[in-house]
This record gives structure tokens, C-alpha cells and sequence, in this order.
């Protein structure tokens, strides 16, 4: 009993109605029969004879095989029409379906190079972007440092307290309180202490290496530990919010005692700050002058292809443009770069609409090239192979994989070594639906169903038609019942005919003897 | 414990309610020992508008303190609660 529309939600969207049935093996149609049928895999099924292996995949009764299934015939009798057909009738909310076009991946003009490497830096920008976490983490806390600031800060206090003290002898009662030039209290963050209770938390919290943590610490040892901390946090905060009240206490009597006297006041200055300010600019630049080195940071084999990603540094001006797909001017910031990364930062500020969130991309240069079994930089036609390898292994993310002719540019040692291997293997996990007029991929990667498209003339019209079959059957059936001669369809449609293919056998045995 | 008072017409500060010193000497480590001294035990202080402090810089800085001391008694719970706020779940957790 075929359940129609399987798992389809109407909504006003919905334009074709999906080929996908379920069969269920019930003898009468009741509710309680398909709840217990339900609860029996082996009652549901895809198809009506064929189990899980076959499903219908059109609405005209087209029926195909889960696996890998091959579709052949003469140019113009509707394969590429019976994929698109496939494609629209089975794509919708719940089920993908990836589509690799003919001709899509082909090398297209003199700029499918750049084009290449610059896709390829996109498609790789997840690993770009795991490079440098801990740059960013690094230039983001460089945010407040201003170290220009800090030296104007550090001469106002020092000429404040020249004048302070040349005035001394003529203080007024105002300036004579201590509050007068009483400096506010550096409030601490506590967040080294807030990472000691999140270490521990995590020691506590942690069952995976249980038995190793017990080893050296009990349970118990480690909640006294997390609530001494925790202990010791909320004196400290107790005291860290104190201090920040008296500070607001202590600045508004000074300004209020500043107002009634016209000696001078002393600045405020951040030593410590500025000292730390200064030794992070110190081994900011160092981290900076290091990363700009030249050096390959990941390798890894693809298909038969070699991945590589490279840092190095930016040449000129414009290769910095070239990180962010804006226009915009780094020529003055470019002046700085090779000087140390402190003075480039500040720079980079300098330039209006640049997010600071992208600073750290422009301080290093990230490469990926992909390299042929040789180990050289793909030529065109590899990158074409490359990016029909890809597309076919991106496929997992989908649930139907529809090929059109990928013999299309390829040469059938790659055909044959690659292309067949791993559309064989995808075909494991999901329907794949392949076009081919090749006999190095119709004829040799052994599918599990044939799709046979023809095209004939009756009564003055067009009549196209789907024929079916295992690839061993002697005949291919039409939807229509009509039956064809599976050898001859094989010949003619991957050999072009029985002649030439008998020719072509007789040459190669000549050359061979 | 009593912090701030009026006499003579001036300001003066005790840090332990017995010593006193007057207002232009107390520096913001002063502050901060009454602060903590008496969000436990509570503000006592001369009100400046019932008595006039008439030296003018401990005006200012007795008028300061006192409205600061006023609101912090008043919020002497919520500063508790504010300082102790962060990791009450744990602490309960991990102290059972």
C-alpha cells in the first residue's frame, strides 16, 4: 500500500508535489494496522517490490536505485532535462540535493586562476580564522593601549607637580587638604582569580579523566578548594567595590576643592598601566615581526592533491587591500608595517570605515594553493579536476547527488583513477544520478541501476522515453512496458555503435600483437 | 561608631571612634577604613545642616562624605548583595 507524499508539509510555497513514497505492508487500511506496521521496519519500505533499494524518484513513475545509478542516451532525448526534473522535484525543505551541471566546473578564462585562489581563500577561511584566534585575541588586547596618551599623561603629571610644589609656600586651606592632590585607588579586576575558580570548576565538573584528577585531588579536597576561592573572591570584590566608591568620593571633593582655589592640582597618572602598556607594545611587536616570517603552517593530502596554507608577508600597499573585498587606502599604514606592528596598529586606526575586528588580518599573508601529485601548483586543467573532486565530496552534506556529464574535460586515466572511485563511495550513503556518454565512466564504475533516455517519431509527434534496468538484464523496461535491447543501448550509447566498437577492438588487438 | 563630627565649626574624622583629626588630613585609605568599618557597624555623623561646618575646605569635604555615607547606609544590603552576587550557585553547590 503506497503512502503518497511521504513526509510532505503543505504550505502556499510548495509548487511540485514530491515523487517520494512510502510503502507500507498492511492487508486492511486502518489506523491500528499502519501503527503496528510502523513499528516494523521490515513493513516500510521505498518501494513496492524492491525494499529500501529502489524509490520513486518522479511522478511519472520513474523508480531508481538507492545506490549508484547511470543515465545513457543519444544526445537530445532528455537526460539533462530528466536530471533537471529529479532536481525540482525532490529538492524542498527537508531534502538537498546537490547538482553538478555540465560544463560548470570548466576552466572558463584567463582569470580562472585568480579566481581559483581567491575561492579557494574563501572556502578556507574557517582554517584562516582557527590561524589566527590567538593573534586576534592579541591585537584586540591592544585595544586600550595608547601610548602616546600615557607619555602626554605622564609630562601633565610631572609639570603638575613641578608647579605643585614651586606653590607650596603659598597654598591656601583648600589645597592644603590632603584630598586636594589625593590620587584614586587602582581598582583590580580579579581576573586571574576568576580563572583559578573556572580551572577548578572544570577540575570538579570533569568525568572524562575523573580517575586521573582523584589521583591527586579528592572530591572533597576540590570543593574546599572552589569554596575557599570563592571565599577569597567576594573579600576581594567586597574590597574592590569600597575602593571604587571612595574613588568617587575622593574625586568629587578634589574638584570641588580645585574650584575654590587657583593652586595647581596634580595630575592623574596610571604608572603601572603605563608601564605594562609598554611592555605589552614590546612583545606585540616582537609577535608581530615573527608572524610575518615566512612559513607553511598546514599540508594535508586531498584526493590526491596536496592543500598547502602559507603565511607571509604582505609585499606592497595593495596586497593588504586585497584581504577584504573594500576598497581602501593602507599606503600610509603600509609605511609602518615594516617598522614594527605597534606603529602599523596605529595606523590602521587612522582609517576610516576599517572594522577593528579585521585589524589582525592585514598584519599577515595567508596563502593556500593546491598542488598536483608532483608537487607543483595545479595547472587549469587540474583545477578543474580539482573542483569536480570537491564538489562531488562537498556532496555529503546533501542527500541526492545529481552528476551531468563529468566527462565533459577530463581525461579518462582521471576518470577511471578518481572520479569513479569516489562517486562509487558516495553512492554508499546516498542516491547518485550520473549522465555519461563515457565508456571509461558509463561502462566501468558498475552501476547498480540504468536510466536509458530515448527519443521517436510517431504520428508526427515527439515521444520521449525512460527505460530501466540492472546493468546484467538483457532488456531495459519502459514506463510505458515496452521493452529494449540492453546490449545495444550500451554499445550505442558508450561505444557509438556496434561497428566502431568492433573496429576499435580489432586496432587495439593489432597494436597489441 | 560614629565617623564624622562637628566642632567649632570644624570637620573631623575618626577611624575607631575615640581619636579624632581633623578633615583636611584625611586621606582616601581613611576613607576606606570608615567605609568598611561601618557598612558593618552603620554610619554615625553630625548632620552639616543642623550644625554649620565654617571652615570652608571641610565644608566641602564633610558635605561630600556625608551624603556618600548616607546613601551607602542606606544601601548597606544591596552592596552585600552586589559583592557577594557572583558564584552564589556555586558556592552553594560545591559547600553541600
Amino acid at each position: 500500500m503506497p503512502v503518497c507524499f511521504s513526509d510532505l508539509r503543505i504550505d502556499e510555497k510548495l509548487n511540485t508535489i514530491p515523487a517520494r513514497q512510502t510503502y507500507v505492508d498492511i492487508g486492511d487500511i486502518t489506523l491500528s494496522a499502519l501503527k503496528l506496521a510502523f513499528t516494523d521496519k521490515h513493513k516500510v519500505s521505498l518501494s513496492k517490490k524492491d525494499g529500501h533499494n529502489f524509490f520513486e524518484v518522479l511522478n511519472n513513475g520513474l523508480k531508481l536505485s538507492t545506490g549508484l545509478n547511470v543515465v545513457l542516451g543519444e544526445r537530445s532525448t532528455g537526460k539533462s532535462h530528466t536530471l533537471n526534473l529529479i532536481s525540482e522535484q525532490n529538492t524542498n525543505e527537508d531534502i538537498k540535493v546537490k547538482y553538478v551541471k555540465q560544463f560548470s566546473l570548466l576552466q572558463r578564462d584567463e582569470d580562472d586562476e585568480k579566481d581559483f585562489s581567491k575561492r579557494l581563500s574563501t572556502s578556507q577561511s574557517k582554517i584562516t580564522q582557527n590561524y589566527l584566534k590567538e593573534f586576534n585575541e592579541t591585537v584586540d588586547s591592544m585595544r586600550d593601549v595608547d601610548i602616546d596618551k600615557s607619555d602626554r599623561e605622564l609630562s601633565d603629571f610631572i609639570d603638575s607637580l613641578l608647579n605643585h610644589a614651586n606653590d607650596s609656600h603659598k597654598l591656601d586651606s583648600f589645597a592644603k587638604a590632603k584630598l586636594f592632590i589625593e590620587s584614586t585607588f587602582k581598582i583590580n579586576d580579579l581576573i586571574s582569580l576568576k580563572q583559578v575558580i573556572a580551572s577548578a570548576m572544570t577540575l570538579a565538573d570533569n568525568t572524562e579523566y575523573k580517575h586521573i584528577i582523584n589521583n591527586h585531588i579528592t572530591d572533597d579536597g576540590l570543593s574546599t578548594l572552589i569554596v575557599d576561592l570563592i571565599t577569597e573572591y567576594n573579600n576581594q570584590k567586597e574590597t574592590e567595590l569600597k575602593k571604587s566608591y571612595v574613588n568617587d568620593i575622593v574625586e568629587n571633593i578634589r574638584t570641588e576643592l580645585q574650584m575654590h582655589t587657583a593652586a595647581t592640582p596634580i595630575s592623574e597618572v596610571d604608572l603601572y598601566k603605563y608601564a605594562f602598556d609598554l611592555q605589552k607594545v614590546k612583545v606585540f611587536n616582537q609577535l608581530c615581526k615573527n608572524i610575518q616570517k615566512e612559513k607553511e603552517f598546514l599540508r594535508k593530502d586531498i584526493q590526491g592533491f596536496c592543500k598547502v596554507a602559507q603565511r607571509s608577508t604582505f609585499k606592497n600597499a595593495r596586497d593588504i587591500g586585497t584581504v577584504l573585498s573594500k576598497q581602501m587606502s593602507f599606503s600610509a599604514a603600509f609605511s609602518k608595517y615594516q617598522i614594527n606592528g605597534y606603529e602599523y596598529l596605529k595606523e590602521l586606526r587612522k582609517i576610516d570605515n576599517l572594522n577593528e575586528t579585521d585589524f589582525h588580518k592585514h598584519f599577515v599573508k595567508i596563502n593556500y594553493a593546491i598542488l598536483n601529485s608532483s608537487g607543483y601548483e595545479v595547472s587549469g586543467g587540474e583545477r578543474s579536476e580539482y573542483r569536480l573532486l570537491q564538489e562531488i565530496s562537498d556532496a555529503s552534506q546533501y542527500d541526492m547527488l545529481l552528476i551531468d556529464e563529468p566527462e565533459s574535460s577530463f581525461d579518462n586515466i582521471f576518470l577511471f583513477n578518481k572520479v569513479n572511485n569516489l562517486i562509487k563511495d558516495m553512492s554508499k550513503f546516498m542516491p547518485v544520478i550520473l549522465v555519461t556518454h563515457n565508456s571509461t565512466v558509463g561502462g566501468s564504475i558498475k552501476p547498480d541501476y540504468l536510466v536509458y533516455t530515448s527519443k521517436n517519431h510517431k504520428y508526427g509527434a515527439v515521444n520521449y522515453e525512460l527505460y530501466t534496468g540492472h546493468i546484467s538484464d538483457k532488456c531495459l523496461i519502459g514506463l510505458n512496458g515496452t521493452k529494449t535491447d540492453n546490449h545495444m543501448v550500451l554499445l550505442n550509447c558508450l561505444e557509438a555503435g556496434n561497428e566502431p566498437y568492433l573496429a576499435r577492438r580489432k586496432e587495439y588487438e593489432m597494436l597489441e600483437d | 561608631m560614629k565617623c564624622l563630627k562637628i566642632d567649632n565649626g570644624k570637620g573631623l574624622f575618626s577611624l575607631d571612634g575615640d581619636a579624632w583629626q581633623q578633615l583636611d588630613l584625611i586621606t582616601k585609605d581613611n576613607i576606606l577604613s570608615i567605609v568598611t568599618e561601618c557598612l558593618v557597624n552603620g554610619f554615625e555623623m553630625d548632620n552639616p545642616f543642623e550644625t554649620s561646618v565654617h571652615n570652608k575646605a571641610h565644608e566641602i569635604i564633610y558635605n561630600n562624605l556625608f551624603t556618600k555615607f548616607t546613601e551607602l547606609d542606606k544601601q548597606k544590603s544591596k552592596f552585600k548583595d552586589e559583592s557577594e552576587g557572583l558564584y552564589k550557585e556555586s558556592l552553594a553547590k560545591y559547600n553541600e
